[in-house]
């Protein structure tokens, strides 16, 4: 993580409200925090932060960071009223610098098994001691997939649907049952587009192959259980516009998710 | 009344008190557009501390990095509540609608960082029981029906606790105006 | 493993000899390129240092006049009658007497691109190959590039950014393929900066991107910026929008509307902005979004390297926001090639066919020389890396 970038952060915050830098992506950085921004709570909350990129003109620079900051900040503030979906909360937004306040989900799984995103868990799993194949598994599996379908259904996309930013939570550490949380709507959007459900669906399909091949099979099919399952609640406007996304899935697939294009 | 900082603006001392059984509105209702300095909020339009402090928040926020819109600290209070950029809107957060249950914000930009003995009299036009203010407090006697309206929160919108109502103001809050 | 020296060249010699043809738009080009049989092309992927030898690079560009476009009917024409003159003069320059015996293979652009020029470039390939007897190979052109500026910068892998007049692809090279990660949805970027340069009427002399570089440069306001939609989409990014939105600019500014209030100040009634302000705020705008998906590719695949291939990649301007970015991003480089190698030409078909002819893929049948205009970089079996 650049050092400008970090001291930038640490000035803006004063010393009063320290921050741990945890991951940075092409255009955001993420840090924890256990101070609220505005309520004396204690607790662990997540800070994403879009720097400045020098490379081009202040403008552009400007303008760009507060309309993405403000994107996601909306596009949080849409999914959170639909019955079902879960998505991290909204503290703060400070769309003038391209500060984000969220909520904190998840926790660190038993064993060193890493943060309890999908695919470290996952992982957990699929290692000598766990049972892949097993029911919390595969609940939680159907699980996200309702949540991908609760999303597409009520017409948004995810944009970067990896097994990273998918977040599991539950409710004690004795708790056997997950909730799976969608994270990280930086490239999310509304759309009607079948394109780019399916290709939301390829994405994450992918990713579970490349990280668990040997049971990724089950695992996909699992996932479309789930998503199916929500579009299925419709009647018959619901098994044709799933129709309609699987068969567009199936051909992104086939093509890779690029579409063929003209030299 | 409560007098806090918060961590990212040391230099800011926010004081928050919330009155019951106020006798004087009237009075206050006529001085609060010229000489009262401190924001008068009517409590029943204030579900949670949360979206209290979430508007309080964006305040500063507008002041150090963007501009306030209205004159003053107090106007801007009610602004950041509200769920319109309009800020004849706004009015209603104040007390443009009589309300015997206020709320007193007062922020007031310092020299140093630390919180000495709070000034108990800042608030001290004002008639009324003294009261905590927190969740219980607010929500119980809040008018939801009309926050709902104001902030276009309709029936398919059924939270399962209180907090997740909260959660849709501050959301509401922090996207104003953006 | 694998092994470039397969395929033994001919002739009995210790050296490789290709002849390119290049012509899927508006530059024909003719080069012929030598690769010298290494021994450690036998094991491992080395096929960004080849220690090539650039025997020739001609080229012939059809220029139309300002204002005006290229079409595929005149284009192909101009291929035809600047074809043979260049096929000898390149075969000189590079003291290649006898064809027969002293070419290995002729490689042609087997897509993309327009389709009469292409077909009347693999016309004089075939022809060359019957009359001399030298095996056909045919290229994908976005590979060329590819292979051409690897080859040229040795860069080992970076995520390379094609960009030109037909294309704009964000690429990474992962097991066999030529991955595309980000590209246009719409039309390519130096397509966007041609058509502009016809509407404010500039000479396409030398190229008009060139010369809409050249009033970028010129803008003498700097710091204010015209806005101008942003449209990038995830990975990918669109510019149709963006080119209607400053062709309109561009036509009001022409036709003195003074009635748009970004362009003509509301008292004194004078021009606020400028042809070069024009061209600085389009420039700077799309720039922007094209670093912006090469940085999220990078990011992706964890790499901090650059390589910019296609015409549009010799501006200046280009390389220095990507070689920000990439500084930025843990000490990262960008890699560029100059104008003979950026600009279409005949040498990175020559090496990028070679390439593929060491690894035994060459045309048996006179039917697999069909030229397409459609010919994505991901189909193409790169058989000569690991």
């Amino acid at each position: 993580m650049s050092e400008d970038v970090l001291a930038k952060v640490y000035e803006y915050l004063t010393p009063g409200l320290p921050v741990v830098p945890i991951a940075q992506g092409a255009e955001a950085v993420v840090f924890t925090s256990e101070k609220h921004p505005y309520l004396p709570n204690s607790g662990k909350f997540i800070l994403k932060y879009r720097p400045p990129k020098r490379y081009r003109h202040p403008s552009i620079d400007k303008a760009l960071t507060k309309h993405r900051t403000i994107g996601e900040a909306r596009l949080l503030t849409k999914l959170f009223l639909i019955e079902g979906l879960k998505v991290p909360k909204l503290i703060a937004c400070d769309a003038y610098n391209g500060y984000l306040w969220l909520e904190f989900l998840g926790e660190e799984l038993p064993h060193g098994k890493g943060f309890s995103n999908l695919k470290n868990f996952l992982w957990m799993y699929a290692t000598d001691d766990g049972d892949p194949y097993c029911s919390i598994v595969e609940e939680t599996l159907k699980k996200v997939g309702q949540q991908i379908g609760l999303l597409h259904w009520n017409g948004y996309c995810h944009g970067d649907l990896t097994s990273s930013n998918i977040v599991l939570s539950r409710s004690g550490k004795n708790e056997t049952s997950w909730q799976p949380y969608l994270i990280d709507f930086g490239l999310g959007s509304t759309t009607d587009s079948v394109e780019d459900k399916g290709v939301d669906l390829y994405v994450l399909e992918r990713a579970i192959i490349s990280t668990h091949s040997a049971h990724a099979e089950a695992y996909n099919e699992w996932l479309l259980k789930g998503f199916s399952e929500i579009y299925k609640r419709y009647g018959d406007a619901g098994e044709v516009k799933l129709k309609e996304v699987t068969k567009r899935f199936q051909e992104v697939r086939l093509r890779g998710r690029k579409r063929s294009m003209i030299g | 009344m409560i007098v806090s900082r918060f961590p990212q603006f040391p230099h800011y001392e926010i004081s928050i008190a919330l009155y019951e059984d106020v006798t004087n509105v009237e009075e206050l209702r006529a001085k609060a557009n010229s000489s009262l300095p401190f924001a008068l909020i009517n409590a029943s339009l204030v579900f949670s501390v949360e979206q209290l402090y979430s508007a309080v928040y964006r305040v500063l926020i507008e002041h150090t990095y963007n501009k306030i819109q209205t004159a003053s600290f107090s106007s801007e209070c009610l602004l950041r509540l509200s769920a319109s950029t309009k800020v004849s809107e706004s009015q209603k957060f104040g007390l443009k609608y009589p309300s015997n249950r206020i709320i007193c914000v007062n922020i007031e930009e310092t020299t140093d960082d630390s919180i000495e003995r709070p000034d108990e009299t800042i608030f001290e036009l004002v008639k009324g029981k003294s009261a905590v203010l927190e969740d219980e407090n607010l929500s119980k006697k809040c008018d939801a029906d009309t926050l709902r309206k104001i902030y276009k929160l309709d029936q398919t919108f059924q939270p399962e606790r209180p907090d997740e109502f909260s959660r849709a103001l501050v959301n509401a809050i922090q996207l104003r105006g953006l | 493993m694998v092994n470039l020296n397969a395929v033994a060249p001919g002739g009995g010699r210790e050296y490789y000899v290709a002849l390119g043809l290049e012509g899927s738009a508006n530059k024909l080009g003719v080069g012929v390129v030598k690769h010298p049989v290494v021994g450690k092309h036998e094991g491992g992927d080395f096929s960004y240092d080849c220690e090539s030898q650039i025997l020739s690079n001609v080229r012939d560009t059809y220029i139309t006049p300002a204002g005006e476009g290229f079409l595929p009917r005149d284009t192909a024409r101009h291929h035809k009658n600047w074809c043979v003159r260049l096929i000898k003069q390149a075969l000189e320059e590079a003291g290649i007497q006898n064809a027969a015996k002293d070419l290995d293979v002729i490689c042609f652009t087997k897509g993309p691109g327009m389709g009469a020029p292409l077909h009347s470039v693999v016309v004089a390939a075939r022809t060359c190959s019957l009359l001399w007897g030298v095996p056909l190979v045919g290229v994908n052109h976005c590979v060329g590039h590819i292979e051409m500026g690897r080859e040229i910068t040795k860069a080992v892998d970076p995520v390379v950014l094609y960009v030109s007049g037909g294309n704009t692809q964000v690429i990474a090279y992962s097991e066999k393929r030529y991955r595309i990660f980000g590209e246009t949805l719409d039309i390519a970027i130096g397509n966007c900066l041609d058509r502009f340069a016809r509407t404010l009427r500039i000479s396409n002399y030398p190229s008009p991107g060139y010369n809409i570089e050249q009033l970028a440069l010129n803008c003498k306001k700097k710091d204010t910026l015209l806005e101008l939609p942003y449209t990038v989409k995830g990975m990918d990014l669109s510019m149709s929008g963006i080119l209607a939105y400053i062709d309109n600019l561009a036509k009001d500014l022409f036709r003195d509307n003074r009635k748009n209030r970004q362009l003509f100040d509301r008292d004194s009634d004078e021009a606020k902005i400028s042809v070069e302000d024009l061209c600085f705020a389009l420039q700077e705008n799309l720039f922007a979004m094209l670093v912006e998906i090469t940085e999220r590719a990078m990011a992706h695949v964890n790499s901090n390297q650059v390589l910019i291939v296609g015409g549009v990649g010799c501006n200046l301007r280009l390389q220095e926001m990507m070689q920000q970015m990439c500084q930025d991003r843990a000490n990262g480089q960008v890699h560029a090639t100059d104008e003979r190698f950026c600009i279409d030409n005949g040498v990175m078909i020559a090496h990028a066919g070679l390439l593929q002819y060491r690894m035994g893929d060459f045309v048996k049948d006179l039917s697999e020389t069909v030229v397409t205009q459609k010919f994505r970089t991901d189909e193409v079996y790169v058989a000569w890396r690991e």
